[in-house]
């Protein structure tokens, strides 16, 4: 799903694309991710600023490492192949406060598990959710459906051509992946029988663990997996 | 099984919401202290059942799921019992089980991680989606979603249907005890006798039963048809008498 903010014809003309020095080209890419709700690319960054990608992506590590150290309230992150603002955790209960919110809808266990399944298979059929699951499936599903957290993706070539179903961009937002190979792995989801015996006697991540695990975005990302092409990029 | 130890073996937790059996059986492998590989299926069959019984007690719907489940673990429990066939290649009958739960824990597992990381990234506030005028004539394309089309298609349907209700057709039903009186001799002319129910039982509206009935209870107080019993409370045949009644008389005293 291309929910990312493009300019309309970035696509179509060619744009000239300039070596910009990292000062003259920070508070327009501060100032359009900014205004912008959803992670924008570094492609279309390049774009809208005529902007060489590798100028746009300095830029970028300048403005998160600014955000980043000063004590301030917004910092940027680079999330499903994309960067933007959002405000620090720290200041949730502030926020909630302003806003007037009280909390904010939650994923139920099995909602959690069936996504776990998804993430780790996909493209995956109903039918094989429930066979790993043991429970029927199909309400969860329709939750995930609801919330935008995954989608359809063609039909599976087997009898009664069940539908294949992906995790979507807003999955990655919402738990903060770049792509789906940054997906966390507790343990190696392939590993042998006496292998997961044993890794059963490791405590799952923390919060704290993951938590390292989030804010580890500064590492050098490379090229956004295909899971970040917009449709129709290569038309 | 043994209900003393049902009862004593069934660990004070409170029916937590489980999403599946598998779920349920990993929590009492859990609890128990034993490893999935080798479960002892002995007393884990006889908790999961207690379980069961507990959450049906508490008037719990026990999903189908649950109760294969529960079928799954006896039958692998009698396997266990059966002497192996001498030579035959050694099978533990858990093995299956155990792989699926193996399984199931994983992602089991990855749930929780996710569930971690998605406590933690509540409290990140992004810019709300706000909606921006855009320029007239610029298009803004999305991907569409099969899903949001059928979604669509049916908010389209919806309103629509709302939007014209279809008229309400009454179909009032008359029933003549003309008609009836004809159809019946028509009947009996031809079979000279029959059980009464069987007439009565083709008619498929109560309106048309009770027309039906009338033109029975006329034909005969008219004498041209005679209603008899083999024996009491048999069923009641109807039977043409000699008495000359045609269509044509019917039609000429009985209106419509």
């Amino acid at each position: 799903m291309n929910e990312t903010a493009a300019p309309p014809d970035a696509a179509e003309a060619p744009v000239e694309r300039r070596d910009v020095p990292v000062e003259k080209l920070l508070p327009s890419l501060e100032a359009v991710l900014f205004s912008s709700p959803r992670p924008v690319r570094e492609k279309d960054l390049g774009d809208l600023l005529e902007a060489t990608t590798k100028s746009v992506a300095r830029a970028l590590e300048a403005l998160a490492e600014k955000t980043d150290q000063s004590e301030r309230g917004v910092r940027l992150e680079k999330v499903a192949g994309g960067w933007r603002f959002v405000t620090r955790p720290e200041f949730d209960a502030l926020l909630r406060k302003f806003h007037e919110v009280t909390e904010r809808s939650r994923l139920s266990l099995a909602a959690l598990e069936t996504l776990a399944i998804i993430a780790y298979r996909q493209p995956i059929t109903l039918p094989e959710i429930q066979d790993i699951r043991g429970v029927n499936s199909s309400s969860v599903l329709k939750t995930l459906f609801e919330k935008k957290l995954i989608t359809t993706a063609g039909k599976k070539p087997v009898v009664g051509t069940p539908f294949f179903y992906r995790t979507t961009q807003d999955f990655l937002v919402r738990f903060g992946l770049n792509d789906l190979a940054e997906l966390p792995r507790p343990e190696d989801l392939d590993a042998d029988l006496a292998a997961t015996v044993e890794a059963r006697e490791i405590a799952p991540l923390t919060a704290q663990e993951t938590a390292i695990h989030i804010s580890s975005e500064e590492a050098l990302d490379e090229e956004p997996g295909p899971e970040a092409e917009p449709p129709g990029a290569e038309d | 099984m043994p209900d003393e130890t049902t009862q004593s073996s069934l660990p004070p937790v409170a029916i937590a919401a489980f999403s599946g059996p598998l779920d349920l059986l990993l929590h009492l492998i859990r609890i128990n202290e034993v490893s999935i590989t080798d479960i002892p299926i002995s007393e884990i069959t006889e908790q999961y059942t207690a379980y069961l019984d507990a959450m049906r007690e508490l008037d719990l719907d026990v999903a189908s799921e649950y109760v294969a489940m529960a079928a799954e673990l006896i039958y692998i429990k009698s396997k266990m019992l059966l002497p192996r066939v001498p030579g035959a290649p050694e099978e533990d009958p858990r093995a299956d089980l155990a792989q699926r739960l193996l399984e199931y824990e994983k992602f089991k597992r990855s749930a929780e991680t996710l569930h971690a990381i998605d406590t933690l990234r509540g409290g990140l506030w992004p810019r709300p989606e706000t909606e921006i005028p855009r320029a007239e004539g610029s298009e803004q394309t999305l991907e569409v979603a099969l899903f949001d089309l059928i979604q669509t298609f049916r908010t389209v349907t919806e309103n629509y249907r709302l939007a014209h209700p279809p008229a309400l057709a009454i179909h009032h039903l008359r029933f003549s005890v003309r008609d009836k009186m004809l159809e019946l001799l028509a009947r009996l002319d031809e079979k000279r006798t029959m059980p009464l129910l069987e007439f009565l039982g083709q008619m498929r509206y109560r309106a048309e039963a009770v027309t039906a009935f009338l033109a029975c209870l006329e034909l005969i107080r008219l004498g041209v048809v005679r209603a008899f019993q083999t024996r009491p409370f048999a069923e009641i045949h109807a039977t043409r008498t000699d008495v000359v009644f045609s269509a044509d008389q019917i039609r000429d005293t009985y209106s419509e």
